[in-house]
C-alpha cells in the first residue's frame, strides 16, 4: 500500500515536471512558428471575433459588478478616513492596475482556455489533428498559433472594456449614496491614473492572453483516451491557466513596481 | 523513455528557473538597494512603535536607504538598536549631530526613519558610527495629552454650567446683578466706594506730604547730606554704629518722630492695598460687564446701559486709582528707606 | 516492378503492447493493393507508421525509393502532398463546412485560382454522388456520407499514392461498388496507386490487383485474391468463410 501510494506520488511529480517541459517548449514553439508562413490572417480574425462574442456578456457584466462592489465597499472605509473624494480614484487605480487585468484573464481563461482544450481535443481524438498533418498542413501553425495569438490580441481590448465598466460600476454605486456627476466624476478618474499605471498592467494582458491561449491549445492539442481526454484537457487547461496567470501575475507586479517605481 | 527522461530533467531545470526568478525579483523589490553600494550607521530608540526591517529611511524627504537590522540592547536601558543602510550617495550629509526619528508616513501609518540634518561644523559620522535617535511621541503620550485637554475642559465646562447655574438662582455677585433691578446702582455705588478710596488716598497723601512738611528741612537736608557722603561708605557705617554724626544725632531711638514714620507706613501700606482691592474688582467686573453678552442684551433691554459713557467713567476712575496706588507704593519705599536707615 | 511505397520490416509496440512485428509489404507502382486483417490487428498502425503520424520502433518506409523516416517537417510534408489518406473515422474538420474541408489542402497546398478550385470540389463530389452536400457542416452528414466526403478531401489533391483505411465500411451495396469503382478509375485515368485496409470482400474482389493478410503482427500471406479463398490455413478459412467467397465472388462475376 505504502510503496503503491509512493509510486503514485513519484509518477504525479513527474507527470507535474513533464508537463512543466512539455508546455515550455510547446509555448517557445509558439514564438518560431509565428514567424513562419502561411499566416492565417482570416483564422486569426475569426478565433477574435469568437473569442470576443463568447467573452463579452460575462466579461460585462464582471467588470460593471466589480467597480460596483469595489465603490460600495471602499465608501465606508474611506469616509472614516476623511477620504473618500479618493474614491474615484481609487476604484480606477485598484480596477486598472490589477483587479481588471487579473480577474479578466481569468474568466477569459475559465471561458476560453476550457474551450480551446475542449476543441482542439476533440480534433485530436477525431484525429481531424492528424489528417491536417497527413495534408501536409502543419497544424500548430494553422490551430494553434492562430489560437495563442487571437488570445494575446483580444484579451487586451477585453481588459480595457472591462475597465470601463468597472469604472462606470463605480459612479453607478457613488451617485448611489451621493450626488456626483458624471463628468466630475470622470475628471477625478482621469487625473488620479497615469501612464505608469495603465500600459504595464496593459502589458500585462497580452502575457495573461498568451497563457491563456498556449495552457488551452497545449491541453488540447495532446489530449489522449477519446471523450474522457476531451473533458480532462478543458478542465485541467482551466485550472492550470488560472494557476499560471496568479503566478505570473505575481512575478509581474513585482517587476512592474521595480521598474515603474510611483 | 530517454525522451521521457530528459523531459523530467528540462521541467525540474525551468522549474527551478522560475523559483529563482521570483525570489530575485522579491529580493530586489524588498531590498531595493541591493545594487546600489551602501554604508552602514547606527541609531537608538526606546520605542520603535512596530519599526519593521526594511522600512524606508528619508532624508529630506528623499528615500535614503533602508533599515537592515533591529536588535534590543542587551542591558537594562530598554534601548533598541536600529541598523539602517544609506546609500553613498547621501554620506556627505550624515554628519554626527544628525538626528533620527520615527515618524508615520502617509494616513495609514506606514513608519519611516526620518533623518534630520546636523550642522555642518560636524565631522561626518564613519561606518558603523552612532547617530542620536529622537524618541517620537508615542501615542501613549498624545493620549495623555488629549486626556489632560479634556479634564481641562470637562471642569471649565463644569464651572460654566455652575456659574450660569447661580446666575439663574440669583446668588453670587454676578447673580445678583444679572437678576437684581439695582444693577445700575451696584454699579455706580461700584463707583462711588472707588470714589470714598481715592478720598481717603488723597487725604492721607496730604498726611504723608504733611508729614514730609513736619520733617522739613531737616530731612531734606539729611537726604542730601546722605548724598553728600554717600561716597565714603565707611566713614557711614562708623559714624551709624556709633550713633554719632548727622544722622545718628538725628534719629534717636523711641523719638515721637521714628513712631510716627512706622504708623505711617503701616497706615499707607492699609490704603494701598484696599486700593488695589478696589480698583482690581472694579476693573473686573466692569471687563466682564461689558464683554458679555447675556449681560449686554439684559441691560440694553431695560434701557440702563448708557455703555459709552459708563464705560469711559470707570476707565477712567480705574485708571485713577491706578495711579495712585503707584504714588503710594513709591512713597513707601521712600518711607521704608528712611526707616531703615534710622 | 518500381514500387512506389514499401515498408519494410517494420516493428511497432506500444509499451510492452507488440502490434507490427517485423512487417514488411510493397505496393507497385499503379497497383491496387488490399490488405486484410481481423479487427486490432494493427493494420491502422501500420498505415499511420507509412504516411508518418506513428514513428516505427524500427524498420524502413520508402516512397519512390526513398526513405521518409528521419524527414524533416517540411521534407515530409513535400512526400505527403503526393500522398492521400482516408481515415477509418473521416476525420472531416468539424468546424468547417464541406466546402471548406475539400478546399483545406487544396489553398494550402497548390496554387488554383478559385474557379478552378470550385471546379474541383464539384468534381470531387460528383464523384462521391454527393453535389448538394457542398455548403453543409459535417455534423449534418450522416457516417457513410462523412465517409465519402473524406474519400472526396482526400482524392481531391490528386496524390500518387492513396492510403484507404476501410473506404467502404458502413456504406450500402451500391455504394461500395460506386467507391470500388472510382478507386479503380483512379487507378485507370490518373496512375493512382492504392493501399486498401478493408473487410469488405465485395470491394476487395472490385479493386484488388493483390492482397496482403496481416495476423498477429506479421503478413502472413501475399498474392492474388483467388489465390488466398483457397489456402488451407484455418486462420484465413475462417477469414474467408466459402459461402461468403462465393456468394460475393458469384454477384461480381455475374
Ligand atoms: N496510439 C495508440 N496507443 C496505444 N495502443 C494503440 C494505439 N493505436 C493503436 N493501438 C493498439 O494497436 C492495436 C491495433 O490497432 P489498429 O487501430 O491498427 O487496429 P486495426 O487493425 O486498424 O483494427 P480495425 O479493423 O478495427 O480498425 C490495437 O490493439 C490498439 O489497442
Ligand atoms: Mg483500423
Amino acid at each position: 500500500m505504502a510503496d503503491d501510494t509512493e509510486l503514485k506520488g513519484k509518477g504525479l511529480l513527474k507527470r507535474f515536471f513533464e508537463t512543466i517541459s512539455n508546455l515550455s517548449l510547446f509555448s517557445i514553439r509558439f514564438f518560431k512558428e509565428v514567424l513562419l508562413p502561411p499566416y492565417e490572417f482570416a483564422e486569426i480574425k475569426k478565433h477574435m471575433y469568437e473569442l470576443g462574442v463568447k467573452t463579452l456578456p460575462i466579461v460585462s457584466v464582471t467588470g460593471f459588478i466589480i467597480g460596483l462592489v469595489l465603490a460600495m465597499q471602499s465608501q465606508p472605509v474611506l469616509k472614516r478616513f476623511g477620504a473618500e473624494s479618493f474614491l474615484p480614484a481609487m476604484v480606477s487605480l485598484s480596477v486598472v492596475r490589477e483587479l481588471g487585468p487579473v480577474l479578466t484573464a481569468l474568466i477569459f481563461a475559465g471561458r476560453v482556455s476550457s474551450g480551446i482544450g475542449a476543441e482542439l481535443g476533440s480534433m485530436r481524438v477525431t484525429e481531424q489533428i492528424d489528417a491536417m498533418e497527413v495534408s501536409a498542413i502543419h497544424p500548430y501553425r494553422f490551430l494553434v498559433v492562430t489560437r495563442i495569438l487571437a488570445c494575446t490580441l483580444i484579451l487586451p481590448i477585453l481588459t480595457l472594456y472591462v475597465n470601463f465598466l468597472a469604472v462606470i460600476g463605480g459612479f453607478i454605486a457613488m451617485t448611489l449614496t451621493e450626488s456626483i456627476n458624471l463628468q466630475f466624476y470622470l475628471n477625478s478618474v482621469a487625473d488620479s491614473l497615469k501612464f505608469v499605471d495603465i500600459l504595464p498592467a496593459l502589458g500585462k494582458t497580452f502575457i495573461f492572453g498568451f497563457i491563456v491561449g498556449s495552457v488551452g491549445a497545449y491541453k488540447g492539442y495532446n489530449a489522449e483516451n477519446g471523450t474522457v481526454g476531451v473533458g480532462q484537457a478543458s478542465t485541467s487547461s482551466v485550472v492550470l491557466a488560472s494557476l499560471l496567470i496568479l503566478l505570473v501575475d505575481m512575478v509581474l507586479v513585482k517587476v512592474t513596481v521595480l521598474l515603474w517605481p510611483t | 523513455m530517454a525522451k521521457q527522461k530528459s523531459a523530467v530533467k528540462l521541467g525540474i531545470f525551468i522549474f527551478i528557473g522560475f523559483a529563482i526568478l521570483v525570489a530575485a525579483v522579491y529580493l530586489i523589490g524588498g531590498k531595493s538597494s541591493l545594487f546600489t553600494s551602501t554604508f552602514t550607521i547606527k541609531t537608538y530608540f526606546h520605542d520603535i512603535q512596530g519599526l519593521k526591517s526594511g522600512t524606508v529611511v528619508r532624508l529630506s524627504g528623499i528615500d535614503a536607504g533602508s533599515v537592515s537590522d533591529i536588535q534590543i540592547v542587551p542591558d537594562n536601558t530598554g534601548r533598541v538598536e536600529v541598523t539602517l543602510n544609506l546609500v553613498t550617495d547621501v554620506r556627505r550629509f550624515i554628519r554626527i549631530d544628525t538626528k533620527a526619528s520615527i515618524e508615520t508616513d502617509g494616513l495609514v501609518g506606514n513608519k519611516v526613519i526620518v533623518l534630520k540634518l546636523g550642522s555642518e561644523s560636524a565631522p561626518l559620522v564613519k561606518d558603523f558610527g552612532y547617530i542620536e535617535g529622537e524618541e517620537p511621541l508615542g501615542f501613549g503620550a498624545i493620549i495623555a495629552e488629549t486626556q489632560g485637554i479634556l479634564k481641562y475642559t470637562k471642569l471649565m465646562t463644569k464651572n460654566l454650567a455652575d456659574i450660569t447655574n447661580k446666575v439663574n438662582n440669583g446668588e453670587g455677585t454676578l447673580g445678583k446683578i444679572l437678576n437684581d433691578n439695582e444693577l445700575y446702582n451696584s454699579a455706580t455705588g461700584l463707583t462711588k466706594r472707588a470714589d470714598s478710596s481715592l478720598r481717603s488716598v488723597t487725604n492721607e497723601l496730604k498726611g504723608i506730604t504733611g508729614l514730609f512738611d513736619t520733617l522739613g528741612t531737616g530731612v531734606r537736608t539729611v537726604v542730601r547730606n546722605i548724598d553728600r557722603v554717600i561716597g565714603n561708605v565707611d566713614s557711614i557705617i562708623v559714624s551709624v554704629k556709633a550713633g554719632k554724626g548727622v544722622i545718628g544725632q538725628m534719629f534717636v531711638n523711641g523719638s515721637k518722630l521714628d513712631t510716627s514714620i512706622t504708623n505711617t507706613i503701616q497706615n499707607v501700606e492699609k490704603i494701598t492695598s484696599d486700593t488695589r482691592l478696589a480698583a482690581s474688582r472694579l476693573a473686573d467686573n466692569m471687563e466682564a460687564l461689558k464683554h458679555n453678552w447675556l449681560f449686554k442684551s439684559y441691560f440694553e433691554k431695560r434701557g440702563y446701559w448708557e455703555a459709552g459713557k459708563a464705560e469711559a467713567d470707570i476707565d477712567a476712575k480705574t485708571k485713577e486709582l491706578n495711579d495712585k496706588i503707584r504714588l503710594l507704593d513709591q512713597k513707601i519705599e521712600q518711607l521704608k528707606k528712611i526707616d531703615n536707615k534710622k | 516492378m518500381a514500387y512506389i511505397i514499401e515498408a519494410l520490416n517494420v516493428c511497432k509496440a506500444f509499451g510492452s503492447n507488440v502490434i507490427l512485428d517485423d512487417v514488411s509489404c510493397q505496393v507497385g507502382a499503379g497497383e491496387n493493393l488490399v490488405l486484410f486483417g481481423k479487427s486490432g490487428t494493427g493494420k491502422s498502425v501500420l498505415l499511420k507508421c507509412i504516411i508518418g503520424l506513428l514513428t516505427p520502433d524500427s524498420g524502413e518506409i520508402l516512397f519512390e525509393g526513398k526513405s521518409l523516416l528521419n524527414l524533416s517537417l517540411k521534407e515530409l510534408n513535400e512526400q505527403r502532398k503526393m500522398i492521400g489518406f482516408l481515415f477509418q473515422s473521416a476525420a472531416l474538420y468539424d468546424s468547417m463546412s464541406v466546402r471548406e474541408n475539400l478546399e483545406f489542402p487544396l489553398i494550402r497546398n497548390f496554387k488554383f485560382s478559385a474557379a478552378d478550385r470550385e471546379k474541383k470540389v464539384k468534381d470531387v463530389l460528383e464523384k462521391v454522388s454527393l453535389e448538394n452536400a457542398i455548403d453543409i457542416m459535417p455534423s449534418e452528414l450522416s457516417g457513410g456520407m462523412k465517409k465519402r466526403i473524406g474519400l472526396a478531401r482526400t482524392i481531391i489533391s490528386e496524390p500518387k499514392l492513396i492510403l484507404y483505411d476501410e473506404p467502404t465500411t458502413g456504406l450500402d451495396p451500391i455504394t461500395t461498388k460506386e467507391i470500388s469503382h472510382l478507386i479503380n478509375n483512379l487507378q485507370r485515368d490518373l496512375k493512382i496507386s492504392s493501399l486498401i485496409v478493408t473487410h469488405d470482400l465485395m470491394c476487395a474482389n472490385i479493386v484488388a490487383d493483390k492482397a496482403i493478410v496481416l495476423n498477429e503482427g506479421k503478413i502472413i500471406f501475399e498474392g492474388k485474391l483467388e489465390e488466398l479463398t483457397k489456402k488451407e490455413d484455418k486462420f484465413l478459412k475462417d477469414f474467408f468463410s466459402p459461402e461468403e467467397i462465393q456468394h460475393n465472388s458469384g454477384s461480381s462475376n455475374g
